[in-house]
């Protein structure tokens, strides 16, 4: 396919330039002017000693406290939604996070943030290794307002009636909805022969296992209410042959968002008999795309509507063990192949800008050379979360909830310490409790407890009610003090296959 | 693309309504409709069945022809890959469906991008009516909406989009699904941004009042203003109105009807005489419980009746379609807001209760034994 780009300036000039142009924009930016009347960064930078006006180059900026979304959880506790709106206009939309630690942040976008998530979204048109057709039909799977994902539908299609974006790119057909309405939408998307999809990983595969099951259940009551040699034949075949949805329906293509493609890539292929997947990345507070490209390796991290850093794994490390340790961030167009660490991430945002923003989310780096593709933006692959974020995939569920359950838990014994352990089996994330009693008890009853316990999590029921996530396991264990961090700091948290881990 | 403000200045408003006839009949034979409805599987067989031929059909006239068809035809149209396929005349974009009951299979219709435009011309056309007078300059807006494929999920992303685009931007939106505030507590983050204006279904702002309890009085900026769809604000048992003016404290309301089925969006303008049935785009008809069915624009005032709509979509036309709404029409003659198009009152379903809107999907709120009960009364 003849590479196509909406705007080679920005994909395609070479990384020093494209460098060199963050310098100048950061000579001349009104942003950090805008972002200090936000409480989330004036009082910091205050204390900080940082003047706004005098962070004129990088130099400059890596001098700016980071931020995170705690400390916006902090700041928004006490003080009016309005105040933080650092666009000189009014916002036009409000976003909220999940709330998964208990407290949705609230994110305004204002109008020129909208513009620029539009212009991205464009360029990402060109990104796939297949031009999409006319004849594509997409089963897109949304979360329902106020989620960001629920903001792209309408207004795109509006792009698209006034004209706008890649007029070489055909638009299909597309059976969207919300992960609240799966079982009738998705039936519909099966009846229009889908052949794209736009979903969560473990979505799509839960929505295959439904297949695998149902299928033979329905060749047979076909068979029984028509009984014919054509319908005893495709009832046959199922009891000798188990069915994947390949053989109903074939997908060639899919973009996945909201937890790493990486561990269902091999099993959606084999499910769906997809070709071309694509990893996509997004949050409700940078609220532009990050997308796979036809190399299919590693997500392009944009340099002109962000300035993307690195703080390496070695000085997260150091930071869990050394109280007041500031790690350093360096910039990601200066890494190297296989480097580890979090994303932290400034972008020009309107109404919301993100000044030092740490993700959380652990990325690799896969290449700051040129790609395949023709795009000089390097490329990363998102791994899991630094955080306390109990990240199963699409479920999610903060430590203190599980420190809560568990703190709760008095017979037949307190839980004197305790450490969650995120592995998948196949798949799908599986989630192991450690635990170490404060007194000697019988075991299958401590078993119990914790597992009554953890219950009351409703994410986490919902997750494994719905076949996301497995069954949670739980394991008395006479000592914890052995599963530590590199940096020596006991972690509650660990994710016991680090490449396969999922992150946001 | 043209904005809403110079539509809501479009001549087709206040053109006379035998000018509006014209133009329907215009409309229905420059879309061809009769032969391009017959190509349709929803359509064909049973015309040939009844012995209609589609060339001898004209006009307005030429639809007393064709028998109706209703809610079980849309269903049986979506009940294989197959049947879908037969009865869709032009591959759509996107797929919405109607506020089906919990339970029961939805009705969906297909959308092309042309269709599209058109729900968006019609969202823009409501937003002007309804806001454009408000003396408000600048105002927050809180737009519940249903999550896809409900078409109520594209409403305030239509309006907002209209609204960008139409220069001065008024709005400033939080648009939140009520399935999500157990989730979100957006009733929360409401309460601290206080709307000027607040819409959704009438079931949904039901849930909405009951999670803030005693809050719901302060939720709003004044002069505190709603639109409302799901449900008639005026029926016969006195209608939703006066309770929704009641929870929120509001000074103003409007109605709204939404369809995914008529790719409509009707509103009642300022003058608060019945909602307009826009003449341009659909052919519209009352069919009395005993009697024939008129055409709106010729029924006496007072008529009442189930609603039955033509539209010309380019996915798939209905071609007398029984809504199952019950309507009474208010007047034929230009209302004093001076749009001439004909103004009804929806009276509610023919059987069915009102919808009861999304409910929380956890409700923890003061209002948990009501969203119980009308979680069990949803349609």
């Amino acid at each position: 396919m003849k590479k196509r780009y909406w705007d080679p300036e920005a994909e395609c000039a070479p990384l020093p330039e494209l460098a060199s142009r963050l310098e100048t924009r950061l000579a001349t930016t009104d942003l950090f002017r805008r972002a200090a009347r936000s409480p989330l960064y004036g009082p910091r930078w205050e204390a900080a000693g940082v003047d706004p006006a005098a962070i004129r180059c990088y130099a400059d900026l890596q001098r700016v406290p980071y931020t995170d979304s705690s400390d916006l959880r902090h700041a928004q506790a006490s003080s009016h939604p309005d105040q933080f709106n650092c666009s000189e206009t009014r916002p036009r939309l409000w976003v909220s996070t999940s709330g998964s630690t208990g407290v949705p942040k609230w994110v305004p976008i204002g109008g020129e943030d909208m513009e620029t998530a539009r212009r991205v979204g464009f360029r990402t048109s060109y990104f796939g290794g297949r031009r999409g057709s006319r004849d594509d039909v997409a089963l897109i799977i949304l979360a329902p307002a106020p989620f960001i994902s629920d903001t792209a539908l309408w207004p795109g299609l509006i792009n698209e009636l006034r004209g706008e974006g890649p007029q070489d790119v055909e638009s299909g057909e597309g059976v969207a909805f919300s992960f609240d309405d799966a079982k009738d939408s998705a039936t519909m998307a099966l009846k229009r022969k889908m052949n794209v999809v736009v979903a969560f990983p473990s979505l799509l595969m839960r929505l295959a296992e439904g297949i695998i099951e149902e299928t033979p259940r329905a060749l047979e009551a076909q068979y029984r209410a028509k009984p014919n040699p054509l319908t005893w034949l495709a009832y046959r075949i199922t009891r000798g042959r188990r069915i994947q949805p390949r053989h109903v329906i074939r997908v060639h293509s899919g973009v996945f968002a909201g937890e790493p493609l990486a561990p269902y890539r091999k099993p959606l292929y084999h499910a769906w008999g997809m070709k071309l997947s694509y990893n996509y990345y997004t949050f409700s507070e940078y609220q532009v795309a990050l997308l796979e490209c036809s190399a299919q390796n590693g997500l392009h991290v944009w340099l002109d509507v962000s300035l993307p850093e690195i703080i390496y794994q070695a000085d997260l490390d150091r930071e869990c063990a050394e109280e007041g340790f500031v790690p350093p961030a360096h910039p990601l167009w200066e890494a190297t192949s296989g480097d580890e660490g979090e994303l932290v991430l400034t972008h020009w945002g309107d109404a919301f800008p993100l000044v030092r923003w740490r993700t959380s989310d652990l990325i690799q780096v896969v290449s700051t050379e040129p790609c395949p593709c023709g795009r000089t933006l390097p490329r990363v692959h998102f791994l899991q979360r630094s955080d306390d974020m109990v990240n199963l995939g699409v479920v999610r569920v903060s430590t203190f909830e599980f420190k809560a359950a568990l703190d709760g838990i008095s017979r037949p014994a307190a839980v004197a310490r305790w450490q969650l352990r995120v592995g998948r089996r196949g798949y799908k994330p599986f989630l192991r409790i450690l635990v170490r009693p404060a007194s000697t008890v019988d075991e299958s009853e401590m078993v119990a407890a914790v597992k009554a316990a953890v219950d009351e999590l409703q994410a986490l029921r919902a997750g494994i009610d719905n076949g996301l996530i497995c069954e949670v396991d739980v394991a008395i264990v006479p000592d914890l003090e052995d599963r530590i961090s590199t940096s020596g700091k006991f972690r509650p948290l660990v994710y016991e296959v680090p490449g396969n881990a999922p992150a946001g | 693309m043209e904005n809403h403000a110079q539509r809501s200045h479009e001549a087709i408003l206040r053109l006379p309504l035998e000018e509006l006839v014209s133009s329907a009949d215009r409309d229905l034979e420059e879309r061809d409709l009769f032969r391009q409805a017959a190509r349709s599987a929803l359509y064909g067989p049973r015309w040939r069945a009844a012995g209609i031929r589609e060339a001898r059909l004209h006009g307005r006239s030429g639809l007393r022809g064709v028998p109706t068809i209703d809610g079980g035809d849309l269903l049986a149209m979506v009940a294989t890959g197959a049947s879908i396929r037969k009865a869709l005349l032009v591959r759509p974009r996107i797929w919405v469906t109607s506020h089906g009951a919990p339970e029961r299979p939805k009705k969906w219709l297909p959308l092309t991008l042309a269709d599209t435009a058109h729900w968006f011309r019609r969202a823009g056309r409501a937003l002007e009516l309804i806001t454009g007078q408000d003396g408000q300059d600048t105002a927050f807006f809180l737009a519940m909406n249903e999550p896809m494929p409900l078409v109520a999920d594209a409403v305030p992303y239509l309006w907002e989009r209209a609204d960008y685009l139409a220069g001065p931007r008024r709005f400033e939106f939080l648009i939140a699904a009520t399935s999500m505030l157990w989730r979100n507590r957006w009733d929360r983050f409401a309460l601290q941004k206080k709307p000027g204006w607040l819409a959704g279904s009438v079931g949904d702002a039901r849930v909405l009042a009951g999670e803030l309890g005693h809050d719901a009085s302060r939720l709003m900026a004044l002069p505190a203003k709603g639109i409302f769809w799901g449900e008639s604000l005026d029926g016969p048992a006195g209608g939703a109105r006066a309770e929704l003016h009641g929870l929120f404290g509001l000074s103003e309301s409007f109605a709204l009807y939404l369809s995914a089925e008529c790719r409509e969006m009707y509103a009642e303008c300022p003058a608060h005489a019945g909602v307009h049935l826009w003449m341009d785009g659909a052919v519209h008809e009352v069919v009395p419980e005993a009697g024939e069915a008129l055409f709106v624009d010729q029924a006496p005032a007072g008529t009442e009746g189930e609603y039955v709509v033509t539209t010309l979509s380019e996915a798939l036309p209905l071609v007398r379609y029984r809504t199952g709404d019950r309507i009474r029409v208010l007047g034929t003659e230009p209302c004093a807001c001076g749009i001439t198009h004909p103004r009804v009152r929806f009276l509610g379903r023919l059987e069915d209760p009102p919808p009861a809107g999304r409910v929380p999907a956890e409700p923890t709120g003061p209002c948990s034994s009501q969203i119980a009960s009308e979680r069990g009364q949803a349609r």
